[in-house]
């Protein structure tokens, strides 16, 4: 086995969680095609924090934050956890399910159901564990540090291990599905906004949004493909970019894939959809886009691509024609991904 | 030359075992088991945390604080950093505050004699920096941490206390 980490104190840290992994090698994951095929696989949409290998194949992708659940650091990953499923590895996200905001605007924050909902989906798409496991925090909703916070994780890696990572063996998988089940229950219940799309998407007739689209933009509406005009519906999520501040992926292109799973997926491949998936940017036009997002897959920016139908922008439409998503040509790209860190 | 990362985890090793107490902090990367302590402007009024300052490591030893600030290389932003929060009444008063906020005394069983010694002076600080080995060490009223793959060497500046020399000298 190999433990590959995007951060030595990560690297650390997962190692410390098994006896059995603590003679593991812990390797940095390099830039962009300087690391063996079975890291390289993981690394098109973003990169991952841990990426266990063992029998030369990748086993494990585990995620790790202690940001309050709520907030941009915890959608932005989910671009991570669409690459891994989709290359069959299995998907860990340690995270608090509730936590303290401090600050000005200090309150406890729940974590939404629909994050839930898009780990399930996951899973049931493409068939591979997809697990969110509790960093568990005490009376006053401060995470607790004092060591005890790991106990679900140590049980989770020991049993992996020690059953050669089949699933079907991994007792505690099916416990950490039912405490998944159990809070997304939960906040579909009190909160239940939160298993429903967030403000900034929508859900449109996709006739209507066409018919609409034709009015404003008719030259670039006429290259929509038919699969697009074919699907009953069309969820659009905005993004409130300026054209000043619009050079940034985090958190748009993982949060997309939230909604993608949830509303729009029906197969594994980003093309698998019964619904459309549109990004709409009104502030900014497709010059300024382009200039800032290209389609490159040696850009994180071309993850604005790899899933959605089509951009809106303020003066036309892109087509989204991915570079990098699963089963696109240049999956095995050959440029320098200097841009995929965090 | 170690990265700020291999930095970060030698000098929490480097402190654990000289009996200091790491209260927070924010690691180069990543997410770290320590709470991540954010010091607000208090003049800010707006949304966010804009102004607001973090330093890369704080620990407790004996009535005092150590603000560390680490990089691969000496760099004069941390100097003029630690100078700025240790210097301003309200930056101390912000630093008490962002303890308590995230009731890193209660969890750590650290109680303050006087919580207004630390804010109305500067006695109690310990300013640090701490990078690779390049000849260099920090200013006269700081305390370098030199670090190599197999040690830490901590340099003393010429206008550090007795009171904090005998800290480091047990």
């Amino acid at each position: 086995m190999i433990i590959y980490y995007d951060d030595l104190q990560e690297g650390e840290w997962f190692r410390d969680l098994s006896p059995l992994l603590h003679t593991v090698p812990i390797r940095p994951i390099g830039r962009r095609n300087t690391n063996p095929s079975a890291i390289e696989r993981l690394l098109r949409y973003d990169r991952p924090d841990i990426i266990l290998i063992a029998d030369n194949e990748p086993r494990l992708v585990v995620e790790k934050t202690s940001e309050v659940p709520t907030g941009h650091n915890v959608g932005q990953r989910f671009g991570r956890f669409a690459n891994a499923v989709e290359e069959q590895v299995m998907v860990v996200f340690f995270l608090p399910f509730v936590a303290m905001k401090h600050g000005r605007y200090a309150g406890v924050c729940y974590i939404p159901a629909r994050f839930f909902m898009a780990l399930e989906k996951m899973e049931e798409i493409h068939g591979i564990p997809v697990l969110a496991v509790n960093w568990p925090c005490d009376d006053r909703f401060e995470l607790v540090r004092d060591g005890s916070q790991d106990e679900a994780m140590k049980g989770l890696v020991d049993e992996l291990v020690i059953n050669g990572f089949n699933y079907s063996r991994v007792k505690i998988i099916d416990e950490l599905r039912d405490v998944m089940k159990k809070m997304r229950a939960e906040r579909s219940s009190i909160q239940p906004l939160t298993a429903k799309p967030p403000p900034s998407v929508r859900t449109q007739k996709t006739r209507d949004y066409v018919d609409y689209l034709k009015r404003v933009f008719p030259k670039d509406t006429e290259a929509l493909p038919k699969n697009c005009l074919r699907r009953e519906d069309t969820l659009i999520y905005r993004l409130g970019m300026t054209p000043q501040k619009c050079r940034r992926e985090d958190p748009y292109t993982g949060t997309q894939f939230i909604y993608d799973y949830i509303w729009c997926r029906s197969g594994p491949k980003p093309s698998d959809k019964h619904a459309n998936l549109v990004l709409e940017v009104p502030l900014v036009s497709k010059r300024r886009w382009l200039e800032a997002n290209p389609n490159d897959p040696t850009r994180k920016s071309s993850v604005y691509y790899a899933t959605a139908d089509f951009i809106v922008l303020k003066d036309g439409l892109i087509i989204c024609d991915s570079q990098i998503g699963l089963g696109s040509s240049l999956t095995q790209t050959t440029g320098l991904n200097k841009f995929f860190r965090r | 030359m170690l990265n700020e990362s291999e930095i970060y985890l030698s000098i929490k090793k480097w402190l654990k075992e000289n009996e200091w107490v790491i209260l927070g902090g924010e690691p180069p990367g990543g997410t770290n088991d320590i709470p991540l302590l954010e010091l607000k402007d208090i003049d800010y009024m707006g949304k966010g945390s804009k102004g607001s300052k973090k330093i890369d490591v704080i620990s407790y030893q004996n009535g005092f604080f150590l603000l560390l600030e680490l990089k691969s290389r000496f760099s004069y932003s941390d100097v003029r950093k630690l100078n700025e929060i240790v210097g301003d009444k309200n930056w101390r008063l912000a630093f008490i505050m962002a303890l308590r906020e995230k009731r890193v005394f209660e969890n750590s069983g650290i109680t303050l004699p006087s919580e207004s010694l630390y804010i109305d002076t500067t006695r109690y600080y310990i300013k640090s920096v701490g990078f690779n080995y390049t000849g260099k060490v920090g200013p006269r009223d700081f305390v370098t941490f030199l670090v190599s793959r197999d040690k830490v060497e901590v340099v003393l500046g010429t206008r550090i206390s007795g009171e904090v020399r005998q800290i480091f000298s047990t």
